[in-house]
Parts: structure tokens; sequence; C-alpha cells
């Protein structure tokens, strides 16, 4: 159990990520050269667009922010509440060895992506978190007294990719988070690929 | 199932509806939910719960989180205006 998390937390996703070729300002001279990126498979797809702003601005018009960026795969925009290596997972071909994304920073896709906000991503994961320590514990009790330290903590080792400190905080504060007795539950959340808004069953 | 009767609980502060119950297609995300609120509380801000304890996603259908929350043929979900199980 514990070596397949230490595996899982210390696995990294290669990504090959382009610019939006109507987001590449008519007149500059050549669309921007892509960024390769290895990123842990713990976090999430918009830890990858500070990066992809900074490298790809002066391809854009000035008057693009940094304030929504999102990201398609094969032309298929990807959730963004979803741990990238569960998108990678669902979406990459067998045999990808690098992933191939595309980043946006307009036209934010509505209607297929939940919006969002660095605030309602932090919501999202402790969401699911306190889901999944029910669902374990028929409590969320685990999560709510984390503290304010731990909390922040665990959300920047998220955010700053850092797998070391992700380790630190949830083997020693949320190693409650997991079934003890046969009659306990497994938390787990299946996603089917296939559909749009709904298919997460 | 097709239908699935959600029951509102008020909290805190939060304003009281004159139907608490209402019924949601299984198949509906609890986004719609989440609307179905905003509207008849008049509130942009609302914070929705389960089990007293978590939000679920917004795009998970309310048929799911019936069968893994419900109780008593009714999906229990409370809401406040300010964070209440942060």
């Amino acid at each position: 159990m514990s070596a397949c998390l230490d595996k899982q937390l210390h696995s990294l996703v290669c990504i090959r990520l382009d610019l939006a070729q109507n987001e590449v300002v008519v007149g500059a001279d050549n669309a921007p050269p892509p960024i390769y990126i290895q990123a842990p498979r713990s976090t999430y797809l918009p830890t990858l667009a500070e990066e992809a702003f900074k490298s790809f601005q002066h391809a854009m018009l000035a008057s693009t922010t940094a304030a929504q960026p999102w990201f398609e795969h094969r032309h298929l925009p990807l959730k963004w509440h979803h741990p990238l290596g569960v998108l990678y997972d669902l979406h990459s071909r067998l045999g990808d060895t690098i992933w191939e994304l595309t980043v946006h920073f307009r036209d934010f896709p509505e209607r297929l992506l939940l919006q969002y906000s660095e605030s309602s991503m932090e919501a999202n994961f402790f969401m699911s978190l306190k889901e999944a320590a029910f669902v374990c514990l028929r409590s969320s009790s685990v999560v709510q007294n984390l503290g304010a330290s731990a909390h922040t903590s665990l959300w920047t080792a998220l955010l700053q990719w850092n797998t070391d400190k992700l380790t630190a905080v949830t083997s020693d504060r949320l190693a409650d988070i997991r079934p003890k007795r046969d009659r306990d539950l497994i938390p787990l959340r299946l996603l089917l690929t296939g559909g749009t808004l709904g298919n997460t069953g | 199932m097709e239908a699935v009767v959600v029951h509102l609980q008020a909290i805190g502060d939060a304003p009281l509806l004159k139907h608490q119950a209402f019924k949601v297609g299984a198949a509906e995300p609890f986004a719609k939910v989440a609307e179905t609120l905003r509207k008849r509380t008049k509130k942009d801000r609302l914070f929705l719960y389960l089990n007293q304890a978590f939000c679920p996603s917004l795009e998970e259908s309310v048929g799911a989180l019936y069968q893994a929350y419900g109780s008593e043929g009714r999906l229990y979900v409370q809401y406040a205006t300010t964070p209440a199980w942060a």
C-alpha cells in the first residue's frame, strides 16, 4: 500500500505544451516553440499555467491574462478538477511517451468546464479529501481538524510539486484515512471517458 | 430511479424556504441543486453540504449521490451563506 502510494506520489508525466494556434497574435513571426514539462501526477493542470504564460506571453495579445487558463488534448478540453495523473490515464493513448497538450488563455469553454479560481481549486481538493474521509470513516473530522498550518502546507505542497512535503503531511496527519475494519468502505471514484459534464460516477 | 427528493436544511443565517424539499432528475448534476437553491434563496453565494461535512463535485449526478449518501428516500442537503464545515 505505502509502496504503491510512494510510486504514485513520485511519478512524473512528461508533457509537451503548445500555445493554441488561434491565440498567437497575427503578425508575430512564428508560433512560439513548445515547452516541455515534467509534472507530478498528484498535482493539477492549472499549476502548469504560470510557466506557460511566461513562455508564451510575448506571442499573445497584450490584453491576455493568466486568469483562467485551460488545457486541451486532441481538441478535448480537460477538466481541471481531476488530478493530472488521472487525466493522463484517461486521455493519453497507449504508447504516448510525451503527452501533447495545448494551453489556452482566452475563450474559456464555460459550457464544458467548471469555472475556477485558485480558491475554488483549493476548495475542490479539500472537499474531495473530506468526501473520501467520510466514505472511509463516516466522518470528515480528520480533515476538518487538520489545522491551518497543515492545511496550508498540504495545499502549497501540491501547488509547488513538492512531493516530499506532501508525503510528510499525508503520512503524519491523514494516515487515518484508510479502511480499518472489514466493513469499512474504500473511497473510489470511477471516471468514464466518452461523455461531457455529468459522466462521472 | 428517475428522480431524487432533495431535502434542504438551512444552516446559520441562511434564509428558510417555504418548500424544504424538491425533486431533481437522478441524471442531473449536483450543480442543478446548487442553481435551484440560488434561485430560490435569491443568494448568489451559497455553500452546500452533504452529511454536514463536504460538498460533492458539482458534476456528480444527483442519483449517484443519493445512492452513496441518501437515506430515508431523501438526499439531505445543508446550505449556508458562509462556509460551515470548512
